[in-house]
C-alpha cells in the first residue's frame, strides 16, 4: 500500500467549510455527474475482513457506484474465495508486474466509467464518499479528486504518535487543508482520476514502487506531477468531505514502523525528485517542514506538563531526520547509480537503517586511511610545541580517526555480520594512523631510548659477545637481559641491514599490529561475543598510552607476556573439571617462551608469576597452576641467579628498600610537576585522566556485569598492581602496571561500552529505542575521548623524543672526531646517537648526575665541565648540546630554561673551550689546553 | 616423506643461502624473516601434535575427543615459539661468546630439521607401531 506524504500546496484560496460545501457539490452534480469505476486493489488473504468491510462500504453509499473492480494482486486463493462471494463485483487478475502500480493499472484498464477512484482494500468509505468525490468533476479543469482518510487505530492511537505524521500510516495528516482545495497530490487509499487521463498517461510506473527488496510508494505523487504537467490548468481537487476510514494495524503503531516508514518516504521522495525534478518533488514538503512541523513542535509545548509532549516532540524531530536521511541516502544512491555503481546491493529483510550503517562500516575504512594519507603531506613537524606533536597535527588528521571510531562503531554495532576481516582492518587502520605516522614523517627514529637500543644492538653484532657492552649501572641490565638484543642481531644480520635502526623507526606498528592475535585469542578464551571480542580489542589500542611499544625489550616482552597469558587461559577454559592438569605439551611451549621472557626483560617475569599465582588462587585451576607456577619461579630465580646476578647484587638495597614503599613507588613517576613547565603539567594531568577514567570502567564493568565479574579479567587487570608494592622500577612502575593491566582492563571496559546481552524481547518503545541509540552512541563518544587522550598522552613530548638530521650528522661527527678514552660531556642523553660511540668513550650526562652537579655546573660552566674532565686523556673532553637535549631538560624540570645560554655562551667566550661543530640544530665544543682543530660547520 | 616435511627440515639451510644474496633485497628479506618467524616454531607444534596422539585438551564443552584444527591459537603458538627459540639460540651463542649469524642460523636449521623430522621417526619406531596397531582406529595419530 503506498502511503504519500500528501501535498498541502494549496494554490486555490480555500472555500467553503467542508459540510456545507458538500451540500453546494451535491447540487452542482446533480446536473452532469460522470460514471463511476471503483477499483479496489488486495493481494492478501490475510486482509479478508478489511476488504470485506471496504466491499460492504461501497454496496451502502448514497451514490452506488456503476462498477466495483477488485483487482487481485497475484493470489489465486483471494481471486477464487472473491468471485464466489463478492456478487456484482468484477473481480480480474492483475495481468502486470506484480505490486500495486500494475494492480491499479489493471484496473484501470479494465474500467468502464468515466471516474475512476481508487480504495484501500483495508480502508472503509464513508456512505457519502461517491457522492463527495464525484462533485467536483463537474469543472471541466478538474483531473482528479482526493478525499480524506481516517485513522482507524486497532489498539489505539499510540500518545507520542504526532498528528503531523499520520501520513506515515497512509491517512490525512495534521497540515493538510481542511477544506476543500487544490492540492498537489492525494492519498492513495482515497483518490480518483478522469479514466481517459490515466489512459493518455499511461498509467502507474512500475519503478517507483521498489527500491532494492524495499517497498516504497510515492507512485501516486509522481503521476499527479505528470498529470498536472501534461494539462495545464488542470486541477487536483482535494475534497475532505469525500471520507474513508483507513484500518491501521497494531503493528504500525510502533517506533521501529515509524522510523522505518520515515526513512522510506525519504527514500521515495529521492526517486520522485529524480524523475520530476526536486522543485516539483519537495515542494509541498517545504511548505510542510516550514510550518506544519515547526507549529506541531509549538503545539505540545503549549499544552502543558502532561507525559506525553516529549515523546511528541521527540517522534516529531526524529521522524524529520529519518525522512531526510532517507532523502539523502536515495540521493547519492541515485547519482552513484549514474555512475554505475551499485551502492545498495538488494539484502532481503535489511531494514533502510542496517544499509546506512552497513555503508558506513564498509566506507570508514576506506574514507579514514585516505584522510589519513592526505594529512601525512601536511603535518609540520616545526609546529611540535610543548603541547608534543598535537600541534603538528593537521585538522585531516583528527577527521581520519573520528571516521575511524564511526565506522568501526558501524561494524561492531551494525546489524550486518561481518567476518573479522572488517573489525580487524579497523584495527589495523587504528594502529597504523596512531603509531605508523612517525615513521611516515620524522626524518629519523623518534625516541632516544630507541638509539640507545639500536646502539646496544649493533654493538652486539659488531663484536658477537657480550664483554663490549658497557657494564656500568644504567647500561649493564643489557648484557644481562640479552635477548631482545640477540634476536635483534641475528634479524639485521640475516636480512643484511647495516644496522638495526633500519627497520627500528617501524617497531611500533609492527609491535601493536603484531599483539592483535594474542590479544584476540586471550579475549576469546573469556568470551564468545564477537563484538565484545572486537571492542576490547579497540579499547586496547586507544588506551595504550604508555609508548611501551617502541624498539625495546619491554615490547618484546609484552607481546609475549600476552601470548603466554592467552595460551594459557584458552587452556584454563578447557579444564573445566576441578583438578584437571595442564597438558605436557602445553606447558612444555608455555615454558619456552616464560625462558624468553626471563631471558629478556627484569620487569615481566616479576608481572608473569603475579599473573599466573593470581589466576591460581581460583580454586578450579589450583592443581593445574601450582606446578607451572613452581616452574616459573624457578626458571626466574635460575636466570636472576646466574645471569643477571652481577646486576641484582649491585641493586639490592635499593630494591629491597623500596618494598612496600607503595605510595612512595607509585609516586614516584606521578610527582614533581613542579618543575616542568605548564604544557607538560596538562599532558601529565591529561595520562592521569585517562589511566583513571579506563580504571574506573573496568571496576564499574566488574560490579555491573556478572559474567566479567566471574571471569579472570578482574584478576589480570588488577595483579599488575601489586608489584606496585615491590618496586618503583625508575619511577617508571606506574606506567608499567597500567601496560599490564590494560588487556584485563580494556575488556572489562569494553563490557561496560557494550550493551548487555538480553534474554528476553524487550518491546521497541521510544524510549527504549532512545535509550538504545545513546548506549550506541556511547563507544564513538567514549572512544574519541579515549584517542583524544591518546594523542595528547602518546605523543606529548615529542618536543624532545623527535629528532633533526641535523642532531644526528652531528653525534656521528663527534663520534668520528673523538679520539678514543676522550671524555664525552652533555647535559642529558636525549639526542640521537648519544651511544653511538659508547665502548670508547666514558660519558657523563652532568644535569642527570645529580642535583648539585648540574647546580655547579650553572654557576660556573667551565670550571666545573674542566673538574668533570679531569680524568680525560689529555685534559681533552667534548661537550654536545643539541635542541632536542633542550627540549627534554625543559620537559622534565632538571635545568632552568635559560641553563643552555648560560653554558653556550660561557663556552664561547672561554680559551680553554673551542667550537668544532655547529648547525641549526647543534654545536660540539672542544674543552681542552692543548691547541684546538678549526670550526666547521654544519652540513646544513 | 610428505613434500612439507622436506621443506620444513630444508628452510633453515634455503635460508641460509639466502644470505649470500645481496643486503637487503627482498627475496633474502622474506626467506630470511619467514624462517625465522614461522619454521622452528612450525616444527615444535607438529611435535607437539604427534607426541600426543590423543590429544590434551578437549574442545571446550562436549565429547570432542581431538581438539580441532583452530587457526589463531596456532598462528600466535607458532610465531612465539619460533621467535623464542631464535631469542634463545641466538643468546646462548652471546653468552658464550662466540655469536656470528652462520652458526647461529645453522643450530636453528639443524634444530628445525631435527623436530620437523621427528614426528616420521616415532611413527617408524618399532614399538610406535605395534602400539598403533594395538589401538582402536579413532585413537589412532593422523
Amino acid at each position: 500500500m503506498s502511503t504519500d506524504m500528501a501535498g498541502a500546496e494549496t494554490v486555490a484560496r480555500e472555500q467553503a467549510p467542508a459540510r456545507s460545501g458538500a451540500d453546494a457539490e451535491r447540487g452542482s452534480a446533480s446536473a452532469v455527474t460522470p460514471t463511476l469505476s471503483v477499483i479496489v486493489c488486495a493481494y492478501t488473504m490475510d486482509r479478508w475482513g478489511d476488504l470485506c468491510a471496504a466491499i460492504d462500504s461501497l454496496r451502502r453509499q448514497s451514490h452506488l457506484p456503476d462498477e466495483v473492480v477488485l483487482v487481485i494482486d497475484h493470489c489465486d486463493e483471494l481471486a477464487a474465495r472473491s468471485r464466489r462471494e463478492f456478487a456484482g463485483v468484477r473481480v480480474v487478475e492483475n495481468t502486470e508486474r506484480q505490486g500495486l502500480s500494475g494492480a491499479r493499472n489493471t484496473g484501470v484498464r479494465t474500467a468502464r466509467g468515466e471516474v475512476v477512484a481508487f480504495l484501500d482494500d483495508d480502508a472503509a468509505a464513508d456512505r457519502d464518499w461517491a457522492e463527495h468525490l464525484l462533485a467536483p468533476y463537474c469543472d471541466p479543469d478538474v483531473l482528479g479528486v482526493g478525499g480524506y482518510v481516517r485513522p482507524d487505530w486497532e489498539d489505539g492511537r499510540p500518545g507520542w504518535f504526532p498528528q503531523e505524521f499520520d501520513w506515515v500510516v497512509g491517512c490525512s495528516y495534521r497540515g493538510l487543508p481542511t477544506r476543500a482545495a487544490q492540492v498537489r497530490n492525494f492519498i492513495g487509499a482515497n483518490m480518483s482520476f478522469r479514466r481517459d487521463l490515466l489512459d493518455r498517461l499511461g498509467g502507474f510506473r512500475h519503478d517507483l514502487g521498489r527500491v532494492g527488496s524495499r517497498p516504497l510508494g510515492c507512485e501516486e505523487t509522481e503521476l499527479c506531477i505528470r498529470a498536472a504537467r501534461e494539462y495545464e490548468g488542470g486541477l487536483l481537487h482535494y475534497a475532505p468531505a469525500a471520507a474513508v476510514r483507513h484500518h491501521v494495524p497494531a503493528g504500525r503503531g510502533t517506533w521501529a514502523y515509524f522510523r522505518a516508514r520515515c526513512y522510506a518516504e525519504g527514500l521515495s521522495k529521492a526517486a520522485v525528485s529524480e524523475l520530476t525534478g526536486a522543485g516539483a518533488a519537495l515542494a509541498s514538503e517545504r511548505g510542510y517542514l516550514g510550518s506544519t512541523i515547526p507549529a506541531g513542535l509549538l503545539g505540545p509545548l503549549r499544552r502543558g506538563p502532561d507525559h506525553t509532549r516529549w515523546t511528541t516532540v521527540l517522534a516529531l524531530v526524529m521522524g524529520v531526520a529519518f525522512t531526510v536521511a532517507g532523502y539523502l541516502v536515495g540521493r547519492v544512491g541515485i547519482l552513484a547509480g549514474r555512475a554505475g555503481i551499485a551502492l545498495w546491493p538488494p539484502a532481503a529483510g535489511a531494514r533502510p537503517a542496517d544499509r546506512v550503517v552497513r555503508a558506513a562500516a564498509l566506507a570508514g575504512l576506506p574514507v579514514a586511511l585516505g584522510l589519513w594519507i592526505f594529512a601525512l603531506q601536511r603535518v609540520h613537524l616545526s609546529a611540535i610545541s610543548d603541547l608534543g606533536l598535537i600541534t603538528a597535527l593537521p585538522t585531516t588528521f583528527w577527521a581520519a580517526l573520528a571516521t575511524l571510531t564511526l565506522g568501526f562503531a558501524a561494524a561492531v554495532y551494525g546489524r550486518s555480520r561481518f567476518s573479522g576481516t572488517v573489525p580487524a582492518g579497523y584495527v589495523l587502520g587504528l594502529i597504523a594512523i596512531l603509531h605508523a605516522t612517525p615513521a611516515l614523517t620524522y626524518p629519523v627514529l623518534r625516541y632516544s631510548w630507541a638509539w640507545k637500543h639500536v646502539a646496544i644492538v649493533d654493538l652486539m653484532t659488531a663484536h658477537g659477545n657480550l664483554a663490549h657492552l658497557p657494564s656500568s649501572n644504567p647500561m649493564a641490565a643489557y648484557s644481562q637481559w640479552p635477548g631482545f638484543f640477540a634476536l635483534n642481531s641475528l634479524i639485521a644480520q640475516l636480512t643484511g641491514a647495516p644496522s638495526a635502526g633500519s627497520y627500528a623507526a617501524w617497531a611500533p606498528p609492527f609491535f601493536n599490529a603484531l599483539m592483535i592475535v594474542p590479544l584476540l585469542l586471550l579475549f576469546r578464551s573469556i568470551t564468545s561475543r564477537r563484538r565484545l571480542v572486537w571492542t576490547g580489542i579497540w579499547v586496547f589500542f586507544a588506551c595504550s598510552w604508555v609508548g611501551q611499544d617502541y624498539f625495546a625489550p619491554q615490547a618484546y616482552a609484552f607481546l609475549l607476556y600476552v601470548t603466554f597469558v592467552a595460551v594459557l587461559l584458552r587452556g584454563l577454559r578447557a579444564l573445566d573439571r576441578p583438578g584437571a592438569r595442564l597438558p605436557h605439551a602445553e606447558a612444555a611451549l608455555l615454558l619456552l617462551i616464560a625462558a624468553t621472557i626471563d631471558s629478556s626483560h627484569q620487569l615481566t617475569p616479576l608481572m608473569l608469576l603475579t599473573a599466573v599465582a593470581a589466576l591460581a588462587l581460583r580454586r578450579a585451576h589450583r592443581r593445574a597452576l601450582l606446578p607451572l607456577l613452581g616452574c616459573l619461579t624457578l626458571m626466574a630465580v635460575a636466570w636472576n641467579g646466574t645471569v643477571a646476578r652481577p646486576y641484582l647484587a649491585a641493586n639490592l638495597d635499593s630494591l629491597i628498600a623500596a618494598l612496600g614503599k607503595l605510595d612512595a613507588n607509585f609516586g614516584s613517576g606521578l610527582v614533581g610537576l613542579g618543575a616542568v613547565n605548564r604544557d607538560q603539567v596538562l599532558i601529565a594531568w591529561v595520562d592521569r585522566a585517562l589511566t583513571a577514567f579506563v580504571f574506573a570502567l573496568a571496576v564499574t564493568a566488574l560490579v555491573r556485569r556478572p559474567r566479567l565479574r566471574r571471569s579472570p579479567l578482574g584478576w589480570l587487570a588488577l595483579s599488575p598492581g601489586i608489584l606496585g608494592a615491590a618496586s618503583n622500577y625508575g619511577g617508571e612502575m606506574i606506567f608499567r602496571v597500567y601496560l599490564f593491566s590494560l588487556p584485563g582492563l580494556a575488556l572489562l571496559a569494553a563490557g561496560l561500552l557494550l550493551p548487555p546481552v538480553r534474554n528476553r524481547p524487550v518491546r521497541r518503545t521510544l524510549w527504549t529505542a532512545t535509550r538504545h541509540a545513546a548506549r550506541r552512541a556511547l563507544l564513538p563518544a567514549v572512544s574519541a575521548a579515549m584517542l583524544g587522550g591518546l594523542v595528547f598522552g602518546y605523543y606529548g613530548k615529542e618536543l624532545a623524543n623527535h629528532f633533526t638530521s641535523d642532531e644526528v650528522t652531528a653525534a656521528r661527527y663527534l663520534a668520528a672526531h673523538a679520539e678514543p678514552g676522550e671524555l664525552i660531556l652533555a647535559p642529558n642523553d636525549n639526542f640521537p646517537g648519544a651511544y653511538l660511540d659508547y665502548p670508547d668513550h666514558p660519558h657523563i650526562w652532568f644535569a642527570e648526575q645529580n642535583p648539585g652537579v648540574a647546580r655547579l655546573v650553572l654557576a660556573d660552566p667551565i670550571r666545573e665541565l674542566m673538574t668533570l674532565s679531569a680524568g680525560s686523556p689529555n685534559l681533552t673532553s667534548y661537550v654536545i648540546l643539541t635542541r632536542s637535549q633542550a627540549a627534554s631538560a625543559g620537559q622534565s624540570g632538571s635545568l632552568p630554561v635559560d641553563a643552555f645560554t648560560t653554558i653556550r655562551t660561557a663556552l664561547e667566550a672561554s680559551p680553554v673551550s673551542t667550537e668544532i661543530f655547529r648547525n641549526a640544530d647543534t654545536e660540539i665544543f672542544r674543552l681542552s689546553l692543548m691547541p684546538a682543530a678549526p670550526v666547521q660547520e654544519g652540513l646544513s | 616423506m610428505k613434500p612439507s616435511t622436506v621443506l620444513l627440515t630444508a628452510s633453515g639451510w634455503i635460508a641460509l643461502a639466502a644470505t649470500t644474496l645481496p643486503a637487503l633485497s627482498p627475496v633474502r628479506v622474506a626467506v630470511t624473516l619467514l624462517f625465522i618467524a614461522l619454521c622452528p616454531g612450525i616444527a615444535v607444534l607438529r611435535i607437539v601434535g604427534v607426541a600426543n596422539p590423543g590429544h590434551t585438551v578437549p574442545h571446550s564443552k562436549g565429547p570432542h575427543p581431538k581438539r580441532p584444527y583452530e587457526p589463531l591459537p596456532t598462528a600466535a603458538l607458532t610465531v612465539a615459539a619460533s621467535l623464542a627459540l631464535a631469542t634463545l639460540v641466538s643468546e646462548a651463542f652471546f653468552l658464550a661468546g662466540g655469536f656470528t649469524m652462520p652458526r647461529c642460523v645453522m643450530t636453528l636449521a639443524l634444530l628445525t630439521g631435527v623436530l620437523a623430522l621427528l614426528p616420521e621417526l616415532i611413527e617408524r619406531h618399532p614399538r610406535h607401531a605395534a602400539a598403533r596397531h594395538r589401538r582402536p582406529a579413532e585413537q589412532r595419530p593422523r
